[in-house]
């Protein structure tokens, strides 16, 4: 994606700012609605945005350790250059990784290989040695892989560390469970103690659908390279993600009033039961927002100010002190008869993450029929979701959703294309799951 | 002659040859069989230890389990987030007394991950089924039970137990126990065996050992796990190009050397035999054409001599000087026999030999053929008996059934000469006429009596020793009886040899 080297771009910009002065290092909690004002007397839908932004870490503060666990698909089809990149990549993760931090490194292909145990990266040479050995053979024993890749984790774990495994794979799983769902459950197990699973689908071979919904079910990020050239750069945006992790292990609870009806959340997993929604992040990075958006049912309520619509719990690790810290915040609303003065308090912000939601939603849709061969509708569905982000870009101001319209005119003629089908399936997939999860890269 | 020997020759080399291979051969198979046994077994054990492995991980999980909070005392909301926050739970559930879920509550409020539980447990009868599988001494022992059924891709597991009449259970997330499981399997890389770890349908979960076997090799072994993993299995594939890992037994390696060098050795020792035995006939062989050669060149001169001597006989008075001459037709005669002998020979060794038939008076034969041998006769003071009975004539070579009687009567004289007897009789039996020659000499001893007809067989005695002679009489004779149609042969005598001829009397058919 275009736009996610720009954001790269300006974040690392901003990590390199000296800092004058230093905010409460808190997580922080936006909580905000698409109409602040809605008609009295009606049945009606509105959206409840919360939003979670890590705090920025000061240059001279000690940042947070990790225990990685890089997990190499050797398989044959990675000969050549592709595993030679891999190496390369590898050899990054270990020159930018600190004396503290631990690594594993484990490589599979008709079979698993613990190539690193977990270890202290201090002797650098000795694990750049290791992973100059990968040589490539053999199938795909993916499930095996991820599997001892999370066991090497839990051999030095701690909720303290940023316990991540980065997957690298070029082809499909075919030694052991190889299904989305399989991988997904692995993925939300993972999750559970706190381990996220990073999915890199190199090249056009590998099933995107289970790394992203590995990476999804875990919380990790996904990314989609097509050339192996850019394999480098992936690993240090990861990297660079992991080390900025300020919040880990998120849960997030909604808590509906009265007359609020929670219906789902966009794009996210979520437990919905009753009036509360409960959800979770495994963790926040700095200066990136996460956020969550709910569908809500809305009563007819008579005219009147500041109903609250519901209370926010937010549980977290704050990564920089150690300690468990909570946060609250409210969603209000008012009521009233005056639709000018609903239009014209729209909250500008939380509608484009709407209107980006919604388009990423009906760009899976249009995926769904794409696989089922209906080529026509699923045209139909990407340029009708073109038209709606240009012309809410218009309406909201934002340029950002025109860029998103653009892509998807472009995602609408693509899909036509039966040669370009396997890696226009994959940047579609990649850019749904960016939207998501907001993902930095 | 040849051909037996060579049949004789092949014989003796392929049967012990045959014979060590085919020991060889069992012994090598019962070997490897053994080697497969032992393979198995410790297969076999390699398996046991990992499914001793996995059970132990099945252990820790129960106990794992059995450790967290699940208590009817909490709410539904103290019990679900510490739920969600546990990797091996899929679903936790409590069933009071009344067979009612208590949690997930079935009347409060649920996610849709708890309704889809909820209802499924109902599809399956989850809580009788559960209620029927407990056992009195789990109950006891206060120790958790496993329920598996199938659903979806695969089996499900459920961890339960029962107290107070209350049951406490959990679905456990499939895939994170089966990434536990796996993860406390090895990762050996040996190249000379491949495990695999099999779920219920076959589909492999994790394999291990660097040997890639073939799509359809079977494998050396199979095992079972025990529960809860009854369904899933492990098998065991061996690469038999390396050698085994466990026993390596060198026996095999040796046998196939050890059956080429018998077998050598023993061609080399049948060779040498038959070339030892065909030399001996060669030299014997050469030595008659040699003769042969001689004798065709002495034939002319004998005969002269002989002619000029008989013309001599009836000129000579002086009884002193007759003696002389008589000594020398005598021994022109005998050395007329012997070049006739050898040089049949050499034409039945050809194959040359042709007989023709003629109307023979066998007396008169008998008293020709006496009559020549009468001064060696005389000289060896030898008595002749001879009882001329009147015989019909015989349509037969002459000449043959005259070299067969020199033969034998030369024979008689030569080492019968001691017994001073020579009997010779006539008989007619049906349609043969028989003509026995018998001696009172040494004889010839029982077991030798079928060798004297072979060519160049003497029997090696004091008698034989100061007697020259070619060795092949007796076997021309054989051979010309058979090509008249007669048959010779030695006869059973109390004393000295005794040989008959029996001739057909109409001659020989053929």
């Amino acid at each position: 994606m275009k736009s996610s080297a720009i954001k790269f771009f300006t974040m690392s910009f901003l990590l390199l700012l000296p800092l004058t002065m230093i905010a409460a290092q808190t997580i922080k909690l936006d909580v905000s609605v698409t109409n602040s004002w809605l008609l009295a007397g009606e049945n009606q839908k509105t959206y409840l945005k919360v939003g979670l932004t890590g705090f920025e870490l000061a240059d001279n503060q000690n940042r947070t350790s990790s225990n990685i666990a890089i997990v190499l698909d050797k398989s044959g089809s990675m000969d050549g250059e592709k595993i030679e990149r891999a190496i390369e990549a590898a050899m990054l993760a270990v020159d930018i990784l600190g004396e503290d931090d631990i690594l594993s490194v484990i490589t599979y292909s008709d079979t698993v290989e613990v190539l690193v145990p977990a270890t202290k990266v201090s002797d650098r040479l000795y694990i750049k040695r290791k992973i100059a050995s990968i040589r490539s053979d053999g199938s795909t024993a993916l499930f095996a892989g991820v599997s001892k890749g999370a066991d090497e984790l839990e051999k030095f774990f701690d909720r303290n560390r940023v316990n991540r495994v980065i997957l690298l794979s070029d082809g499909l799983a075919n030694v052991g469970p190889e299904s989305p769902a399989a991988l997904g459950e692995l993925g939300s197990s993972l999750r559970r103690i706190g381990i996220s699973v990073t999915t890199i689908g190199l090249g056009l071979g590998y099933n995107e659908d289970l790394m992203v919904r590995l990476a999804q079910k875990s919380d990790g990020n996904h990314a989609f390279v097509e050339n192996s050239r850019d394999l480098s750069r992936i690993f240090e945006y990861e990297f660079k993600d992991i080390l900025s992790v300020v919040a880990q292990d998120v849960t997030i609870e909604i808590n509906c009033r009265e007359g609020f009806h929670p219906v789902r959340v966009l794009g996210r997993d979520a437990d919905i039961i009753g009036n509360k929604v409960y959800t979770s992040l495994n963790q926040l990075y700095s200066n990136q927002e996460k956020y969550f958006l709910l569908e809500v049912d809305v009563d007819p309520f008579a005219v009147r100010e500041s109903v609250d619509m519901a209370a926010i719990t937010m549980n977290y690790s704050n990564m920089v002190t150690s300690r468990n810290e909570t946060l609250s915040g409210n969603g209000t609303i008012n009521f009233t008869r005056d639709q000018e003065k609903i239009d014209g308090n729209i909250d500008r912000e939380t509608m484009v993450s709407v209107v980006t939601q919604i388009a990423a939603e009906k760009s899976e849709e249009a995926l769904l029929m794409r696989d089922e061969g209906n080529i026509k509708e699923a045209q139909a569905v990407l340029s009708a979701s073109s038209e709606y982000l240009k012309e809410q870009a218009e309406i909201l101001n934002a340029p950002s959703l025109a860029g998103y319209g653009e892509e998807y005119e472009e995602d609408a003629e693509m899909i036509a294309d039966e040669e370009q089908w396997g890696a226009t399936r994959k940047k579609m997939r990649d850019d749904q799951f960016e939207v998501q999860n907001q993902q930095s890269y | 002659m040849k051909k037996r020997l060579l049949l004789v020759f092949l014989i003796l080399i392929f049967m012990p040859v045959t014979v060590i291979t085919v020991m060889g051969i069992y012994t090598y198979r019962n070997s490897l069989n053994k080697e497969r046994e032992s393979l198995k077994e410790a297969a076999e054990e390699i398996l046991i230890v990992n499914d001793r492995l996995l059970q132990n991980r099945i252990r820790l999980i129960e106990d794992e389990l059995e450790g967290l909070s699940l208590d009817p005392q909490l709410t539904t909301d103290e019990i679900r987030p510490a739920m969600n926050r546990e990797r091996l739970v899929k679903q936790a559930f409590i069933i009071d007394g009344e067979d009612q879920f208590i949690y997930p509550p079935i009347k409060g409020d649920t996610s849709s991950k708890e309704k889809e539980f909820l209802a499924e447990a109902e599809s399956i009868e989850l809580v009788s089924n559960l209620r029927a599988r407990i056992s009195p001494v789990e109950k006891q022992l206060n120790q958790s039970q496993w329920y598996t059924w199938f659903m979806g891709d695969g089996l499900n597991f459920i961890n339960f137990s029962e107290k107070d009449n209350m049951i406490y259970g959990y679905l456990v997330e499939r895939y994170s126990l089966v990434s536990q499981l796996i993860n406390v399997l090895p990762q050996d890389r040996d190249d000379s065996f491949r495990i695999q770890l099999t779920d219920a349908r076959g589909g492999i979960l994790y394999q291990w050992g660097n040997y890639s076997h073939g799509e359809t090799e079977k494998a050396l072994l199979e095992h079972s796990l025990g529960e809860p993993l009854g369904s899933w299995r492990l098998f065991y594939f061996h690469n038999e190009k390396t050698g085994t890992p466990i026993k390596t037994t060198l026996g095999n390696i040796y046998i196939i050397p050890v059956i080429v060098l018998l077998s050598l050795i023993i061609f080399f020792l049948a060779y040498y035999f038959y070339r030892e035995n065909t030399r001996e006939m060669e030299t014997a062989r050469k030595q008659v054409t040699f003769v042969n050669q001689v004798s065709h060149e002495l034939k002319t001169p004998l005969t002269n001599i002989r002619l000029y001597s008989e013309l001599l006989q009836n000129k000579l008075v002086d009884p002193k000087e007759r003696n002389f001459l008589d000594i020398i037709v005598r021994e022109s005669n005998r050395l007329g026999r012997m070049i006739n002998n050898v040089l049949t020979f050499s034409r039945g060794e050809r194959g040359e030999l042709k007989s023709q038939n003629k109307k023979t008076d066998i007396n008169l034969l008998i008293s020709e053929i006496l009559e020549k041998f009468g001064p060696l006769l005389k000289e060896n003071s030898m008595k002749i008996i001879y009882r001329e009975n009147p015989l019909p004539a015989v349509v037969t070579d002459k000449d043959m059934i005259e070299q067969i009687l020199n033969n034998i009567i030369g024979n008689a004289v030569k080492y019968g000469s001691a017994g001073k007897y020579l009997g010779i009789e006539t008989e007619v039996k049906k349609d043969v006429l028989i003509i026995y020659i018998d001696d009172r000499g040494p004889g010839i001893p029982e077991p030798e009596r079928e060798l004297i007809f072979k060519p160049f067989y003497r029997i090696d005695n004091s008698l034989t020793q100061n007697n020259s002679g070619t060795g092949i009489g007796l076997s021309l004779a054989k051979t010309l009886a058979e090509e008249t149609g007669s048959l010779l042969k030695i006869e059973k005598s109390p004393v000295g040899a005794c040989f008959s001829l029996a001739i057909p009397l109409e001659g020989e058919k053929k």
